[in-house]
């Protein structure tokens, strides 16, 4: 009896080890993958890709993007989706470049204005106009793009006056550059907003479901039209460090496919795209699994042309692994 | 119950007046804003715009958009989207570019596989991935582009070959257009499939009970656009007298969604008469027409379809609302 009873409590301990470790798995999987992913990298370049400069330098390549994702993070929690990011990040560099002249401070306001403007049209358009999100934002995804082409009839313009160089300095102690801090700075307000503001949870309520967030007295129209905005000014934020980084700007940038497909590393690093679950961490990390992904596309030698197709691919495969993993964990 | 009696023989003489009211406006709507549509043109540019050859203009521009607003129709018919339609457009024009030393009906053979494999990809993924539709083929607009600058690393291809180039002009190009709705025409309204088309669209579930495969009609919808895709392609590069352009076909798909809403098509799906979306194509042709009259920068025309897309969309949604 005794013996029959204690085999059968180490049973169950060690089914709630193996729980616990599966949990465990899950939550961090994707931070494991980056280090695995890292570990190929670092074979594939001879030791040169762990090294501080190039991490460092992979963090600079992927902050516009990263920007661009924790703003359709938001969006995504309330299960909406933002196509306009890379094409509102084509305006608004356009737009700083143009008021280069006004200086740093006033070139910057202009640029978060229009991102905060093309996100509140946005937000309206879903919310009060009842328009589906893929197509409000698939319209303000050509009137931003040609809206672009207007201001700067096609061609590009050069950052004379130097708006992009954050604050005067490149680098924060002469390392880490300045567009990896803002990128920083972005995540954490982003994540304060979602997990310790009001504001937060009303978004992961509608994302739930739009009917019993509105019953139980949150206001879904403004909910939306903080996300969309917040997103739109994300995209703001986004153009300037593409400035900063480029040193120039052309409207042809709405057509770069990492930055018109900023829903990718939402999803991979896990956020539901239909709403109420995820969180700007996990976005982190999707970004920087897919910005190692894409070193080691470059390591390999994978010309520039494919790569627009292949990252399709990619962006197809790993929704569909998550959306069926979702789907699993539904049905349990 | 007396008081309900007199108000019965009314109600029933003015029963078609509130179903004229509502569906006959959505229905309608694309004819109505076209006809608007053309009288601002006329008070525009008067007889420059009402020209016989300006108004065989706006008809020939029409028919490469209106050929992918086909395919575009029926899979929004199912309550999909295909976002893809530009640069499936733009691939199959390549393929058919690169093609051409295997003869012409070779190339055309070839134009048909690749539309063929973009829409059985795409109506695959959406099925048996279960994502969202919008999703799947915007990645694959995506995938289609990149392949189609693959081909040639991004440069055109001019080819000396001209038996093709008859049908990017004139009637015979229109005759392609004709020749595609009727077939289309055909499908929805005189077979099965086009009820199931209607079926799946109106509810999936319902009509997975009653004994349609699903999975087949909506992998067929996106075949037939991909199918469109490519004859468009086809005639592009017939129109573009022999040169294939990889980056062709940009924004496409918005003006076809502009386009098939304007038509009077619920973007749920069930729901929509195909005329309406050869009007609605016709309305985002003349809209681009009298733009290009009225010496706008041609850059505007992207803001100006974005914006119709949105009016679109809503005016429909208010006018579904309405009682």
């Amino acid at each position: 009896m005794s013996v029959e009873l204690a085999t059968s409590t180490s049973v169950s301990e060690s089914r709630d080890w193996v729980a616990l470790a599966k949990i465990a798995l899950s939550r961090s999987a994707l931070w494991l993958l980056l280090v695995a992913l890292a570990v190929v990298a670092n074979v594939l370049s001879h030791g040169s890709f762990l090294t501080l400069k190039n991490v460092v330098n992979i963090l600079a390549q992927n902050s516009v993007l990263g920007v661009l994702a924790v703003g359709q993070t938001l969006v995504i929690l309330t299960a909406g989706i933002d196509l306009s990011l890379g094409s509102i990040t084509a305006l608004v560099a356009i737009v700083v470049l143009q008021a280069q002249g006004l200086g740093f401070g006033l070139s910057l306001l202009a640029g978060l204005l229009v991102g905060l403007i093309a996100g509140l049209v946005n937000g309206l358009l879903v919310s009060v106009g009842r328009v589906p999100p893929f197509i409000a934002t698939l319209g303000m995804m050509q009137v931003a793009m040609g809206l672009a082409y207007v201001l700067s009839q096609g061609f590009s313009i050069n950052d004379n006056q130097h708006v992009g160089l954050l604050f005067g300095h490149d680098k924060l102690f002469g390392l880490v550059p300045s567009l990896v801090i803002v990128w920083a700075v972005v995540t954490v307000v982003a994540w304060f907003v979602t997990k310790r503001m009001r504001y937060g949870s009303y978004i992961y309520a509608v994302g739930g479901s739009p009917k019993t967030a509105r019953t139980s007295g949150v206001p879904v129209t403004k909910t939306l039209v903080f996300a969309y905005a917040f997103a739109g000014v994300c995209a703001a934020i986004g153009a300037v460090l593409y400035v900063n980084r480029n040193g120039n700007a052309e409207p042809s940038i709405a057509n770069i496919t990492t930055l018109s497909m900023s829903m990718a590393p939402v999803v991979v690093g896990g956020t539901s795209l239909f709403g109420g679950i995820g969180g700007v961490w996990k976005t982190i990390s999707g970004v920087l699994v897919l910005g190692v992904l894409g070193n080691i596309m470059v390591l390999v030698g994978v010309p520039a042309n494919p790569q627009q197709a292949i990252q399709g691919v990619i962006m197809i495969a790993v929704v569909f692994i998550f959306v069926a993993q979702e789907r699993r964990q539904r049905l349990r | 119950m007396s008081a309900l009696a007199p108000a019965r023989p009314d109600a029933r003489a003015l029963r078609w007046l509130p179903r004229l009211n509502k569906r006959f406006l959505i229905d309608y709507m694309a004819w109505v804003l076209l006809l608007a549509l053309a009288l601002i043109g006329v008070a525009t540019n008067g007889s420059l715009f009402a020209s016989g050859s300006n108004l065989n203009n706006i008809v020939e521009q029409s028919v490469i958009i209106g050929l992918l607003a086909i395919g575009q129709f029926v899979v929004i018919l199912t309550g999909g989207i295909d976002l893809s339609v530009g640069s499936a457009m733009a691939l199959t024009a390549m393929v058919v570019g690169v093609s051409m030393p295997l003869g012409t009906p070779g190339a055309v053979l070839m134009a048909v596989l690749t539309g063929t494999l973009v829409g059985l990809a795409s109506g695959l993924t959406v099925v048996y991935g279960g994502l969202p539709p919008f999703i799947v083929t915007f990645a694959m607009m995506a995938v289609a582009r990149g392949l189609a600058l693959t081909i040639t690393s991004g440069k055109s291809v001019q080819v000396l070959d001209n038996s093709l180039l008859g049908l990017g002009f004139g009637w015979q190009k229109v005759a392609v257009w004709a020749l595609a709705i009727a077939v289309v025409w055909f499908i929805l309204t005189r077979t099965r499939t086009g009820v199931r088309v209607y079926a799946v669209g109106g509810n999936v579930e319902a009509a997975r009970v009653s004994g349609i495969s699903t999975p087949r009609v909506i992998v067929l919808v996106y075949v037939i656009s991909g199918l469109c895709a490519a004859t468009a392609g086809i005639l592009s590069f017939a129109r573009n007298g022999g040169v294939a352009v990889p980056t062709s076909g940009q924004g496409y798909e918005m003006e076809t969604i502009a386009a098939v809403v304007l038509g009077g098509v619920n973007l749920l799906g069930g729901e929509g008469r195909f005329v309406g979306a050869i009007a609605g194509t016709v309305f985002v042709v003349m809209l681009r027409n009298i733009l290009d009259l009225s010496n706008a920068d041609a850059f505007w025309s992207f803001c100006v379809i974005g914006v119709v897309l949105w009016g679109a969309v809503m005016l429909r949604g208010a006018l579904e609302r309405m009682r």
